[in-house]
């Protein structure tokens, strides 16, 4: 309990210290507030949109867009998933179509999505399902790929059917990777939504963060950004939250064994 | 694992010449349907049409024009992968040989990963400008994370008998990282640069179509912005091809800088 305590300590107030300099710098002189703005302006900033509620539409808009896209990228990614790695021929039909197609960094799009389909709500979910889609349809794949060949044997032997294969040893198995995917997939979904709404869109913290950069209003990029952090956090946590619910077995510390994949 | 496939009696795939024949055929449906489609039921101005596509791609590599736009695009990213490799490194180094500094900063790195990269580019634009140094900043974040976590992942698996050993012989600090931690860290940092590799060109091109004013990022961005998708689409054919080129010879010649057999395994290249 007691280094626990310290530590947290520990770690406020060195969010505290760098507060502290970044405004005393900013008072001073040797940071120009128009840059980095000051602490006391970002946080000001966020209390007008929090009181104002200004900021409820544009955080609902982005949690909208995150919602839609996510779901359907997931149900359409996991379900393809099956579909395709279920029968070896199909498996190899699309492995090299699924290459190319992920070798083509999928925001690239966002500007023909928003030509094709506005700027409002369509071309953002369309977006963050295909990113979410790819990524939940690569780990399922994946997933399936491990299950082992043994067990499959072993029921069929005892008499199980295509069915009960599948609800008794490949969904199980598959669940982890599902799960790894969808870690990946939300803060990957949140990277899609930021940038179409920087690209082009009329509400949404993204959209935020850009109005106020291009208008050289630094406090407001911040602000937006801290918002921008807070959902990114929620959402992670959600995951987590979900993660030991689905899987009690499977604990992974995000981060800290960092091997591969990552939310760029 | 042919062999197992074999062995039970529904799994196993066609012959490797119909694997070929399908995918063919949904590859000349899908270009078909696309040439048909065009001017019939969708306007070409919206959708242009492949045989469009694909002279302007034979002029673009036949009169040089898309030369310059690949190498602006492939210097910021190699400028940018060089500065977060370094940073990286040198951070990650820092924090994996403190514990207590990384228990510390642990949570506040995390937090500070939470947030999407792409989503600093707005301050990117008031502290560089338009141009090609924020498009380089945007890629060194990109890359300086995965760099980061797995140096400090190497630091923390060296072994520590080796250190111990080292101490006992009376070897000082500097002695150590020199002579054992820096041997032991170089295949995570190789497995780094093969996940940040493609990570740097996804930010090229990502921040070249935000304020970009060359690449191919830059390319895609103003072909749209005249409404003309001939050359949009071009771009992502060379897009893919520049992706695919990195992520397949990564797979392939990768491994063997790390002496291993098999691929490493990442999914993150294309989204």
């Amino acid at each position: 309990m007691r280094p626990a305590v310290s530590l947290n300590i520990a770690r406020t107030s060195i969010i505290a210290t760098i507060i502290f300099i970044w405004e005393l710098a900013t008072r001073i002189g040797y940071l120009d507030p128009l840059y980095v703005s000051t602490p006391v302006k970002v946080g000001k900033r966020l209390w007008e949109w929090i009181s104002s509620g200004e900021i409820v539409s544009h955080l609902l808009t982005t949690l909208h867009e995150l919602g839609l896209g996510l779901l359907i990228g997931i149900l359409v990614g996991v379900f393809m998933a099956l579909l395709v790695g279920s029968n070896a021929t199909l498996t190899e039909v699309f492995r090299p179509i699924i290459t190319v197609a992920y070798s083509f960094p999928q925001l690239a799009l966002a500007p023909l999505y928003i030509l094709w389909f506005g700027v409002y709500l369509l071309p953002k979910v369309i977006l963050i399902s295909i990113v979410v889609f790819f990524l939940m349809f690569f780990n399922t794949f994946e997933g399936i790929k491990t299950v082992e060949r043994e067990l499959i044997d072993a029921m069929r032997v005892l008499g199980a059917r295509r069915r009960d294969l599948f609800r008794m040893v490949v969904l199980p198995a598959t669940a982890v990777y599902v799960v790894t995917g969808l870690r990946h997939a939300v803060p990957f979904a949140l990277r899609a939504a930021v940038f179409a709404e920087f690209i082009s869109s009329v509400r949404g913290l993204g959209f935020l963060a850009m109005v106020s950069g291009r208008a050289y209003d630094s406090a407001g990029v911040y602000a937006a950004l801290i918002c921008l952090l807070a959902v990114g956090v929620v959402l992670n946590a959600g995951v987590g939250a979900l993660e030991r619910a689905i899987l009690p077995w499977h604990r992974q510390e995000i981060g800290s064994r960092f091997k591969g994949i990552g939310n760029v | 694992m042919s062999e197992i496939r074999a062995m039970g009696d529904v799994d196993v795939a066609a012959p490797k010449w119909r694997i070929r024949l399908y995918q063919g055929i949904i590859l000349s449906a899908t270009l078909g349907l696309w040439e048909f489609a065009s001017d019939r039921w969708i306007r070409e101005l919206w959708i242009s049409r492949p045989v469009l596509i694909g002279k302007q791609l034979i002029e673009w590599f036949g009169n040089g024009y898309i030369y310059p736009h690949i190498a602006a695009t492939i210097k910021v990213a190699s400028i940018g992968l060089g500065i977060g490799v370094v940073t990286g490194v040198v951070l990650g180094v820092i924090i994996g040989l403190y514990a207590r500094l990384s228990e510390l900063l642990s949570p506040l790195i995390s937090a500070a990963y939470t947030l999407p990269r792409v989503a600093l580019m707005p301050l990117l634009l008031v502290w560089f400008g338009f141009g090609a140094t924020p498009v380089v900043a945007l890629v060194v974040l990109m890359v300086f994370f995965v760099i980061f976590f797995n140096t400090r992942a190497g630091v923390e698996n060296v072994d520590q008998d080796l250190v111990n050993g080292m101490r006992v012989m009376g070897a000082s600090r500097s002695q150590i990282v020199k002579m054992v931690i820096f041997p032991s860290i170089v295949p995570f940092m190789i497995a780094a640069m093969m996940i940040a590799t493609p990570y740097a060109l996804i930010g090229a091109i990502v921040g070249e179509i935000f304020i970009g004013n060359r690449g191919l990022g830059f390319l895609i961005i103003s072909s749209l912005g005249s409404l003309d998708l001939t050359e949009t689409f071009a771009t992502c054919v060379v897009v893919t091809g520049l992706g695919l080129i990195t992520s397949v010879g990564i797979a392939r010649y990768g491994p063997r800088l790390l002496g291993q057999n098999e691929g490493i395994q990442d999914y993150g290249v294309g989204v």
